[in-house]
């Protein structure tokens, strides 16, 4: 599979949560995947400025030519997208949200009904759409109910990019069996 | 009495929200008259302070249009800064307002019950969330278009002011609909196709001369 990370770690001083990635990426190539691991806070680019002229100026791109069409990119082109983050106040790191708000380009301004709810129509062929997990570091203070809602959050969004959530792990889970999780996919 | 209001959408003074927040303030203040302070959380150096404010606060409001079905990054970058707040005693008092371009409330109730553990995680008293969909066309509308769902958010901040809370009968009245029943499915669908809502986007696409690569595919690989 062509596998992309997000590491979403805001931190230098989150060593480990680096080196997790860094290793599990290498398990997932030693694997036979082709794996892609984007340290989110080292690429440039702004909040999401609800300008909208990725729909109505210059559809399917944001306007600001910055990192974000690096991660759209790696995620329309990807079978199998990993969102990595610490648990920061009970939700995924800002650094994170900012270039998930940056997927807006994915989609078409038009909507559609899905699951009875309206939701936004694919721009890309809805097979395009990448399998989504989460890679979660309990921070000191995360309980079971904030797992939960970040879970049926992210159940949401991928639900918007046409797509699910297929998995949730930890940190603390082994290397191996995160990756053995992702081969069975 | 401090009262801050904290406006998280990216478009600032711009946006929707500042004007349901607007009509919220002006229902609190047609009841008490509370020192008021507006943020701009847009703003990089205005966000980056603004956690200031929330000790110094009774009562705080932050308003935010949904973003991927959650706080927009910007929000969550100030959320952040609350950290050091967590578990203190006397925080203020906080009520959220979440307002989307989705007709339905349902797609903001994931995020509601993230706020209202953030309060809890802050140990402040929650006083709820307003919940609104179908806001994208807020500013855009006459006054008269909009004259129930502005008479609602004034009742609710009036509530706010004698009650410390929202009351919840009269927020679940302003969030409907929540959900279409699924019978409707197929009618909702058709809605979705009129030509009046795809206007609002046609238009702006034939203005700006990309009307015929509005489905354009920029990231792609070449196959």
């Amino acid at each position: 599979m062509k596998i992309t990370i997000l590491n979403g770690n805001p931190a230098e001083g989150n060593p480990d949560f680096d080196s997790y990635l860094n290793i599990l990426q290498e398990q997932l190539s030693a694997d036979g995947h082709s794996c892609v691991n984007l340290t989110l806070r080292e690429l440039e680019a702004g909040y999401c400025t609800g300008c909208w002229s990725c729909w109505v100026k210059t559809p399917g791109e944001c306007i600001f030519k910055d990192d974000s069409h690096e991660v759209c990119r790696a995620m329309i082109n990807s079978d199998f997208v990993l969102f990595a983050s610490p648990v920061i106040m009970g939700y995924l790191s800002a650094v994170l949200k900012k270039f998930m708000d940056k997927m807006l380009p994915l989609l078409h301004p038009y909507e559609t009904v899905v699951q009875g709810e309206a939701h936004h129509r694919h721009r890309y062929d809805p097979a395009d759409y990448p399998l989504g997990g989460l890679m979660l570091e309990k921070t000191p203070g995360t309980d079971d109910e904030d797992i939960e809602i970040i879970q049926s959050i992210q159940a949401r969004t991928m639900l918007n990019l046409k797509s699910r959530n297929a998995l949730t792990m930890f940190t603390d889970q082994p290397v191996e069996e995160v990756a053995n999780a992702i081969n069975n996919l | 009495m401090r009262l801050t209001i904290y406006n998280g959408s990216p478009r600032g003074k711009n946006g929707n929200t500042e004007i349901l927040l607007q009509k919220v303030v002006d229902g609190y203040e047609s009841v008490s008259s509370p020192d008021i302070e507006w943020l701009q959380l847009n703003n990089s150096k205005i966000r980056q302070s603004a956690h200031e404010a929330f000790s110094d606060s009774d009562l705080v409001l932050l308003g935010f249009p949904l973003y991927t079905d959650a706080m927009p990054g910007l929000v969550k970058e100030f959320i952040e800064s609350l950290a050091p707040y967590a578990g203190r005693e006397g925080n203020p008092t906080m009520a959220f307002l979440v307002q989307s371009g989705f007709p339905e409330s349902h797609h903001s109730r994931f995020v509601e019950r993230y706020l209202e553990k953030l309060a809890w995680r802050l140990n402040a008293p929650y006083a709820g969330t307003i919940v609104k969909g179908g806001c994208e066309g807020v500013r855009m509308m006459s006054e008269k278009m909009n004259q129930k769902l502005f008479e609602g958010l004034h009742k609710l901040g009036a509530n706010l002011a004698r009650e410390d809370e929202f009351d919840h009968e009269r927020l679940m009245s302003l969030a409907k609909p929540e959900k279409y029943p699924r019978i409707l499915a197929p009618l909702f669908w058709l809605a979705l196709k009129l030509p009046v809502l795809q206007f609002y986007w046609n238009s702006q696409l034939k203005e700006n001369g990309v009307y015929e690569e509005r489905f354009a595919r920029p990231f792609k690989a070449n196959v």
